[in-house]
């Protein structure tokens, strides 16, 4: 089982081998987690939409036509749950950043050698806009190529780029609390 | 920054992944704000390299596997495909959480007419309530195994915490009683991520207590133990040991003849 690829267990498991969607649940849930915590910022949530997710596709296994990475799609339907579910919750996708926490010092030339001064990646992720921090955590966090991200949110490569590139001057902002990013 | 400048260079030049930077390091060197977009993912990829990526603990892929499954098996194949199913089923917490108001209700109403003179109302009532929270625990684990705890998604104003408040008073009313009443006792198997899940969340909500009995305690940290249950397993005896942090304790089952670890396997 471990030898096959992604789309040979998804044909198994619409065929209804359960232990072929078991090893895709295997391979891929620690990823879909990555990003559903870093989307919702809640584990439980996050677990409620990874498990979600799994249903979902297992559900439509049947529509998958492989014109794209299994993960891909998979990505795809995680993300589409996350937001369903935060638009459900009705919460403010992004909270402002703890009460508590206080800003670096300015005095401190390299807001690198400020960094256990900096709030987490977490956090500073939660203070981003939904999109900023959807397309953030795809391309930067999980590290996935420019053309699958956009595949994934389903939008412009172009569209990608420029969100990232906003997306990275305010986190840097928040993280090293800089006002210089326009 | 200027719409000319290769912004993909700059963030290629951070990652360093460049065979050359030399041109990075030139566009960076010669326009201030490409060196200010430089340090940003400096900043960026730092963040993101020193905070490890989340996992699923051993527990939560049980339960992941245990719902899915559940929940296709509990499907109808005609009517149900492109119905969101997580929320189908009420999560345990939201119907902890309203177990834990009407707690609240009769146990204010007791102290009420305890204070005209009843004080074994307030202990019948109370009992009668704690109990009928504990048997919702029980059919709410049943109905949703995955949801093992956390916020109320729906916003309501109940929280687990005082859910697991109610519970933790009921025990302490209670006592052994209600350890007894709520013990694992005998299943197969094949329902131990149930059951784990189960005694996951007895601890939690500090319904289980040490077992004075427990002697397998030089298998696990014997100082880090916060919770031992009996059961028997397919007819063998076992033990449940729950050890760290009593707000996510991680969980070993032991053969309780020879001490051996049943679970966590592997």
């Amino acid at each position: 089982m471990k030898d096959l690829a992604d789309p040979d267990l998804l044909t198994r498991a619409v065929g209804g081998d359960r232990a072929a969607f078991d090893e895709l649940m295997r391979r891929h849930e620690d990823r879909v987690l990555a990003i559903c915590l870093r989307i919702m910022r809640d584990r439980e949530n996050a677990l409620d939409a990874v498990q979600e997710t799994f249903l979902t596709v297992f559900r439509k296994a049947g529509q998958f036509r492989g014109d794209s990475l299994f993960s891909t799609w998979l990505y795809r339907v995680a993300v589409n749950t996350c937001y369903d579910q935060l638009r459900r919750m009705k919460r403010r996708p992004s909270d402002p950043l703890p009460e508590g926490y206080e800003p670096p010092d300015r005095r401190v030339d390299s807001a690198l050698s400020a960094v256990e001064l900096r709030p987490d990646l977490t956090t500073a992720l939660a203070a981003l806009s939904e999109e900023f921090r959807t397309t953030l955590v795809l391309a930067d966090v999980e590290g996935l190529p420019i053309g699958e991200v956009a595949a994934i949110l389903q939008v412009a490569e172009g569209t990608v780029k420029s969100r990232l590139h906003r997306a990275r001057k305010e986190l840097a902002r928040i993280l090293g609390n800089r006002e210089a990013w326009g | 920054m200027h719409e000319r400048h290769d912004l993909d260079l700059v963030f290629a030049l951070a990652q360093g992944t460049l065979e050359d930077p030399a041109p990075g390091r030139e566009l960076v060197d010669s326009c201030p704000e490409c060196a200010e977009y430089y340090e940003a993912n400096l900043l960026v990829l730092e963040a993101i390299r020193s905070e490890p990526a989340p996992r699923l603990t051993d527990l939560e892929r049980f339960r992941l596997r245990q719902a899915v499954w559940a929940e296709v098996d509990s499907a109808e194949p005609e009517t149900t495909p492109e119905v969101p199913v997580a929320s189908s089923t009420p999560r345990w917490y939201r119907i902890m959480g309203a177990a834990a108001i009407l707690a609240a209700f009769v146990a204010v109403g007791a102290v009420l007419v305890g204070g005209r003179g009843g004080e074994t109302t307030l202990t019948t009532a109370a009992r009668e309530v704690f109990s009928a929270t504990a048997e919702l625990q029980t059919q709410a684990d049943t109905a949703e195994p995955f949801s093992g705890g956390g916020e109320d998604s729906s916003g309501s104003n109940t929280t687990p915490a005082a859910a697991d408040t109610a519970m933790t008073e009921a025990a302490a009313d209670d006592g052994a009683a209600d350890a007894q009443a709520q013990s694992l006792g005998a299943f197969a198997a094949a329902d131990l991520p149930e059951m784990i899940a189960q005694f996951t969340d007895r601890v939690v909500s500090g319904a289980a207590g040490t077992d004075s009995s427990f002697v397998c305690g030089d298998r696990v940290d014997a100082t880090d133990v916060v919770a031992t249950e009996r059961a028997e397993m397919d007819g063998v005896p076992v033990w449940f040991v729950a050890t760290g942090n009593p707000d996510d304790p991680a969980v070993q089952v032991l053969d309780a003849e020879d001490c051996s670890v049943v679970y966590p396997t592997g």
